[in-house]
């Protein structure tokens, strides 16, 4: 069990645990003297624990939300090398990460439900990164054991639905629950061990409890029967986006003029995201699949404006590459440039009506410039197409 | 002031349906240019979308200035666009907001629906940038071709050949389907059509053969259809509008079928995509599918249209079993375009602003329950938004009423008894908050809940996948409550539903609307 930060006050907040298993030593590449035989290729996961690091940094740097202040924050990690994070306090000794595995984790959601029911208007915010099997609706949460009991796998699994309905049962009226794992099939293991146990609910449901008005919503990294990826040395895809969502990407202006992240665009955002990526990166695309979104959850207000990706591109594509692009915002030219080796020309701005300009200096390109006016660019992404003529 | 239309750019199968929900900002930009403000001055709003829909746009008023419009698309897409509304004009202004485009038009339907992939994503992943046209591209752009570049371009031309074999493959996989045909099955007659016993724990199915049996019922009747139009990623074709043989498009039978509820002989139907001398998927076909809306042509029966794609692998491949982790996967999708909004909002599972999407089509869904499979989806929604939002101005008068007639006067359909199960589990739960912990009313109300789930299990496979959901949610709470200790028969029948919902929950596609297994 490791609560990195706990203020134990009664009052709204938010109540965070993230679970990130990189290190399964019953799957391929791990070093148990007796590895799981339908282990279906999964093996050791990089992005995991960098994932659940960088997502504890961010909540740790904006614990002191006015609006929607960090009241608690526990981690467990599974990694090849045992993580240590340090503390809230700036003075203390860093903390050693408890592994994810079931024991572990059965604790740690006791706890963490508890702080939660302190008040029935807390968001709870669940966040698990690894290995995970999709059957139908169901989603197993694979932790770090799984396959050590190799006549019953599941046993070391979080079957997600029931979670997920076991939580609506608890007095938390705000719950946010996000799945950063694969819902790929295995037929293998379907057809091995029955639909029956997917693994455990972790949280009971109680008959009435589980309907009260609870706005529970889910945001899956991928869509069924689907990978969801990892980048070695960094957080995973819908970790990336996640971030980049909560710093302002899935942001909208209030009518107080402040920025707000709500949960009504994180889905939209960590997708903008993921596109960027494919198309920067030349990385396979992901969509984050999000479920039972009526209405949004405050989650984050922006000191100021958000700075919103911007791709530019010519029509015809071919002109893209000859061209010099540039932005202004009346008569000021704000950023200029080429898109270099990539396919768009890409630049950073705050949310605003901007003009895009097209133009080609050597007269071989055989185009003329071109113009697009008044644009509107708005989080998460901006996409400006240019029609130059030959 | 001006009149502002506003409307999507969008070819549907239909003229113009009201199907895009619509927010509007004016653009405060105070003297300096900064401190820029967005603020919301409409909405939401029920925008039309279609070719050339600007007539059927409601008007708004705006004094002039700048306006941003914020649409969000049934399929979840949203779309942002900016528009001044000029000073000292009279005029109507029309404003169109382009939507992403379907990659066919004969594909707009399941597109609006979310169960298929715009034009531009499909084009972005089938021709992503070779390493060669990237160094191209650089070298005409003045610089050299980099290590960047050169990364970029591995990863691009492994996907481009993971494409085209996985192009050969489904155009060789869609190619069978049209001469094996997509099989329509009408399952056996009446209100408990299916094979199952929910009171008889021991006689739960132990094979997929005999939980199909248990779910589904004997087959009365088998129809092959052939894909109508297809292109090498996606195969469609028609069913219906009558369910075969059991019925005539007569006046007589409309009366019986929409009026007087649905008779007790009537079938259930069912479709299956064969592969392999095996089926790779099995759903349900709501036929017959009366058309929703107020046109002429309100309440006659509308074709469903049968998409099949073939998909890319997935994550696993089970090393020794030789079989492709690819798989076929169907959509169904009712040729009715007024109906299609609320389903890709259930579909999508986006409920912002819900109460707009019911008012759009409430009329035409609530009256007379004309269509029992649309005020499903309708009672759905009702269920989830009210769940979230505690209430619904725009929901039909005395809702409650209205999703107890919907589940008591169609009882081939599940899903009208799922929505009124769902609602008693609620009622139940501010009934406990009212009485206390050990309330009579909310005891006898969680066993409302409970017959009306157990008579869904008894009518067959819900119609909606958010149906299996609610079920196997609602079933594990109640059966959580009775305890594993209790031996009495109703317990152990709660507990053999819930085995078998749980069962049928984990082959659901939960990417479809209407119930689609998975095998």
């Amino acid at each position: 069990m490791t609560v990195l930060f706990d203020d134990g006050s009664s009052q709204p907040g938010v109540h965070v645990l993230i679970i990130g298993v990189g290190r399964y030593p019953y799957l391929r590449g791990g070093n148990a003297p007796k590895p799981f035989p339908h282990h279906e290729n999964m093996g050791q996961l990089d992005s995991p624990p960098v994932a659940v690091r960088a997502l504890a940094e961010w909540f740790r740097l904006h614990a002191g939300e006015p609006t929607a202040p960090l009241r608690s924050l526990e981690i467990l990690c599974s990694a090849p090398e045992p993580l240590s994070m340090q503390g809230f306090d700036p003075n203390g000794p860093a903390v050693a990460v408890d592994p994810a595995d079931l024991d572990h984790v059965e604790e740690a959601v006791e706890g963490w439900v508890e702080r939660c029911e302190r008040n029935g208007d807390n968001l709870l915010l669940f966040y698990f990164c690894g290995h995970g099997i999709a059957s139908g609706q169901e989603q197993s949460l694979l932790l770090q054991d799984f396959g050590r009991r190799p006549q019953h796998p599941f046993k070391d699994a979080i079957a997600f639905s029931q979670l997920r309905a076991g939580l609506r049962a608890r007095k938390v009226r705000n719950q946010c629950l996000l799945i950063d794992a694969c819902r790929g099939f295995s037929p293998t293991l379907l057809r091995r061990y029955g639909a029956e146990y997917a693994g455990s609910p972790l949280v009971a449901a109680a008959v009435t409890e589980a309907v009260r008005g609870t706005r529970s919503q889910v945001f899956r990294a991928a869509e069924l029967g689907t990978a969801a990826y990892g980048m070695t040395g960094r957080p995973t895809l819908f970790a990336q986006g996640l971030l980049a969502a909560l710093d302002g990407s899935a942001s909208w202006q209030q009518d107080d003029g402040t920025w707000r992240v709500t949960t009504a665009r994180l889905a939209d955002a960590i997708n903008a995201h993921a596109a960027e990526l494919a198309l920067l990166d030349a990385i396979p695309t992901q969509f984050c699949d999000p479920e039972g979104v009526v209405e949004g959850i405050f989650l984050h207000a922006l000191p100021g404006e958000p700075k919103v990706p911007v791709h530019v591109r010519c029509e015809p594509d071919d002109a893209t590459a000859l061209a010099d692009f540039a932005c202004r915002l009346g008569d000021r030219d704000l950023d200029h440039g080429t898109c270099g080796d990539l396919p768009v020309w890409t630049t950073r701005l705050a949310p605003d009506r901007y003009d895009f300009v097209a133009s080609f200096a050597a007269v071989e390109a055989g185009y003329r410039q071109g113009l697009v006016q008044r644009r509107s660019v708005v989080p998460p992404l901006a996409r400006v197409s240019i029609r130059v003529l030959p | 002031m001006t009149a502002v239309r506003l409307h999507v750019d969008k070819p549907v199968s239909a003229g113009a349906i009201l199907g895009a929900l619509g927010w509007v900002y004016r653009v405060d930009e105070p003297a300096g240019g900064s401190n820029r403000r967005l603020v919301q001055v409409a909405g939401p709003l029920a925008l039309p979308v279609g070719w050339d829909v600007r007539d059927t746009a409601p008007p708004i008023s705006l004094p002039p200035g700048e306006y941003m419009v914020r649409v969000r698309m049934p399929a979840g897409e949203e779309v942002v666009d900016g528009f001044s509304v000029p000073a000292d004009s009279d005029a109507t202004l029309d404003v169109a907001i382009e939507a992403s485009a379907s990659p066919h038009e004969w594909l707009s339907d399941d597109h609006m629906m979310g169960a298929v992939p715009s034009d531009a994503a499909l084009r972005a992943i089938s021709v992503p940038r070779s390493r060669e046209d990237l160094q191209v591209q650089a070298r005409r752009a003045g610089t050299a071709a980099g290590e960047p570049a050169e990364a970029r371009g591995r990863f691009a031309a492994r996907m481009r050949s993971d494409w085209q074999r996985h192009t050969t493959a489904s155009r060789q996989r869609l190619a069978a389907l049209t001469d094996a045909g997509i099989v329509a099955w009408v399952v056996r007659s009446g209100p408990v059509a299916p094979d199952n016993n929910a009171g008889s724990p021991g006689r739960l199915p132990r094979s997929e053969r005999g939980w199909l049996r248990y779910w589904l019922g004997g087959i009365a009747a088998a129809q092959p259809a052939t894909p109508t139009v297809s292109d090498d990623l996606f195969a469609r074709t028609q069913l219906g509008p009558w369910v075969p043989e059991l019925l005539e498009p007569t006046p007589a039978a409309l009366r019986q079928i929409f009026d007087e509820g649905m008779p007790a002989g009537a079938a259930r139907s069912y479709f299956v995509v064969p592969h392999d001398d095996d089926c790779t998927c099995v759903g349900v076909l709501p036929l017959p599918w009366p058309q929703v809306g107020d046109g002429p042509d309100s309440g006659f029966p509308v074709p469903i249209g049968l998409t099949v794609r073939y998909e890319q692998a997935a994550r696993f491949s089970s090393e020794g079993d030789g079989r492709s982790p690819s798989r076929l996967r169907a959509t169904v999708s009712p040729a009715d375009p007024a109906a299609l909004p609320l389903l890709g909002y259930l579909g999508s599972g986006n409920f912002e602003a819900a109460d707009t999407v019911i008012a759009a089509s409430r009329e035409s869904l609530a009256r007379k329950v004309r269509n029992p499979f649309a005020a499903a989806a309708m009672a759905y929604v009702i269920t989830e938004a009210v769940e979230s939002l505690g209430s619904l101005d725009s929901a039909p008068k005395d809702w409650n009423r209205w999703i107890g007639a919907l589940a008591d006067g169609w009882p081939m359909i599940p899903d009208g008894a799922i929505a009124r199960g769902w609602l008693r589990l609620q009622e139940a739960s501010r009934l406990e908050r009212v009485d206390g912990e050990h309330s009579e009313r909310a005891a006898a109300m969680v066993e409302a809940a409970r017959a009306d789930l157990l008579e869904a299990v008894h009518r067959g496979m819900p119609y909606y996948a958010h149906g299996v959901q609610l079920l196997v949610e609602g079933l594990t709470m109640i059966a959580g409550g009775d305890g594993r200790q209790d031996r009495s028969p109703l317990a152990r029948e709660t507990r053999a539903a819930r085995t078998a919902c749980r069962w049928l929950s984990m082959r659901t596609d939960p990417r479809e609307v209407f119930t689609t297994l998975l095998l």
